[in-house]
């Protein structure tokens, strides 16, 4: 039998009543715009930080965004904003 | 808008160096201080930050391990530091936003939009004559007493408007298509005829008739007269009542026509030849002319005034006049027998054209065009079909006077 985790009781709760999973789950949001614009809401913070490599944390995963000229608009405890030309994002 | 803002309050460029500058930020967002243009370098970290959170970040900083050294200042508070010492600058600033404010407090300008019987300089001269001068205090303005006195004074305004925008006075005007025939009132009256007339229709609203359709009236033959008499069963009038005659009297009346012009005239050529010349106008004082010399020449002159304003509405005392003069020649020419014709007709469909414009229906013309020598003459008459009653107030106190005296001479 399959052992239930943590998460997989988090996400039937959502389902089952309509909770958004950033609330539930505790997942974050990203918005992209193109590969030009990035906007990250529900984090940690910064791990590591280049004109290159942007890692960000939150609180179940860790995001690597990759690209050129990587620039953060603005950073707050809410979310922050990246700009510049994006290519690639990966979930670690 | 929040650009302006943060450069307002002013905000800092900061160089952060150091092994864990990514941990100082992560401290910096959980104390709520807000990063903005963070840009990795050679050097090291730049970001900016509002001054007022500074402090903040500088201890952040020191637990973080991080180096943080001032790049660059931004924003009012550190222009007005730099520039301490410059007094009398920060004095003429406050001065020249001082000399603004109390220039918003007076008209600087009058325009009329809307203008077509009359002239913009003949109502302008009535308004800075009698009503609103030019440098008057705003306040002392009064738009209500001034749209009445002009509808008084100019008989074709159907409905003004003043309304001051900014250091501006701007009159609306609206003119009446047809106001020499005024068929209402509300004070006992009677429709008189305007002119000789055939009258073809008729209706009454208020008070008795007087003519009938097909009758010739005159010019001041009362149409409907404001007096209603009751009679009782032997027809003697046994009481009146003044009421103010209204109905549409519409009559067959004639207009003479007589337009004459020479078969040789002159005819203006351009010759794109321009020389400038203007001045300026400080407080409503013309100074600093300047005169082309102009040739032996015709000109025509052109004169554009620009005033000096911020905005659309915020005009200052200061103007420019521009005046252009254009050369020209004069050739002598005439009109061969068709073009003076043509030319003759042109005349006679603009009269009609004013005509149609009264609300006149042309029914027929017996217009003649002819060549007399070196002149061109066209006459005739025009017979049309237009209202012709006009409101002519009653004396009802010289009636019922009269009335009284005929019925003691009847007594006695």
């Amino acid at each position: 039998m399959k052992k239930i985790t943590a998460q997989d009781v988090e996400e039937r709760i959502s389902n089952t009543f309509s909770v958004p999973k950033d609330i539930a789950m505790g997942l974050c949001n990203l918005y992209l715009v193109g590969n030009r614009e990035i906007i990250i809401e529900n984090y940690l913070g910064i791990q590591t930080y280049s004109s290159e490599v942007i890692i960000v944390k939150t609180k179940k995963l860790v995001i690597e965004l990759t690209g050129e000229n990587l620039v953060i608009n603005y950073y707050t405890n809410k979310d922050m904003k990246i700009s510049g030309k994006l290519a690639g994002i990966k979930f670690l | 808008m929040i650009s302006f803002l943060k450069w307002l309050n002013g905000y800092l460029t900061l160089l952060l160096t150091g092994p864990m500058v990514e941990r100082c930020f992560n401290h910096a967002s959980r104390e709520n201080l807000l990063l903005w243009n963070i840009k990795v370098t050679k050097d090291g970290y730049y970001c900016n930050i509002s001054q007022k959170a500074f402090p903040m970040l500088k201890d952040l900083a020191r637990k973080s391990g991080t180096k943080l050294s001032i790049h660059q200042e931004h924003g009012l508070p550190f222009f007005l530091k730099r520039h301490r010492k410059r007094k009398m600058f920060f004095f003429s600033v406050v001065l020249a936003f001082l000399a603004l404010y109390v220039m918003t407090l007076f008209i600087w300008d009058i325009q009329i939009i809307g203008n077509e019987s009359y002239e913009k300089k003949e109502i302008l001269s009535y308004v800075t004559e009698n009503h609103v001068r030019g440098g008057q205090l705003i306040k002392t303005v009064d738009t209500i007493a001034l749209e009445e006195a002009l509808r008084t004074k100019f008989e074709k305004f159907a409905w003004v408007s003043c309304e001051i925008k900014g250091t501006c006075l701007v009159i609306h005007i609206k003119e009446t298509i047809n106001l020499h025939i005024e068929n209402k009132s509300s004070k006992p009256s009677n429709l008189v005829a305007v002119k000789d007339g055939l009258v073809t229709s008729m209706i009454t609203r208020e008070g008795t008739p007087m003519v009938e359709v097909g009758q010739k009236v005159k010019k001041g033959d009362v149409l409907i007269s404001g007096i209603i008499s009751y009679q009782n069963d032997s027809k003697e009038v046994f009481d009146e009542a003044f009421v103010a005659a209204d109905g549409d009297i519409v009559a067959k009346t004639t207009y003479s026509y007589k337009d004459e012009f020479l078969l040789s005239f002159y005819e203006k050529n351009c010759l794109e030849e321009y020389k400038h010349g203007g001045y300026f106008t400080f407080f409503g004082k013309e100074c600093l002319h300047y005169e082309p010399r102009l040739k032996d020449k015709e000109y025509d002159k052109k004169v554009i005034e620009h005033h000096f304003k911020l905005g659309k509405t915020f005009y200052f005392p200061i103007s420019f006049t521009h005046i252009r003069y254009e050369a020209y020649s004069l050739k002598r020419k005439t009109y061969s027998k068709q073009e003076a014709k043509q030319e003759a007709n042109k005349h006679f469909q603009e009269f009609c054209k004013d005509l149609s414009k009264k609300g006149v229906q042309i029914l027929e013309n017996n217009v003649k065009i002819r060549v007399n020598g070196d002149t061109m003459s066209s006459s005739g008459t025009i017979t049309v079909l237009e209202p012709i009653g006009k409101v002519s107030l009653l004396d009802t106190k010289q009636i019922k006077k009269e009335k009284l005296n005929e019925h003691d001479g009847e007594a006695n």
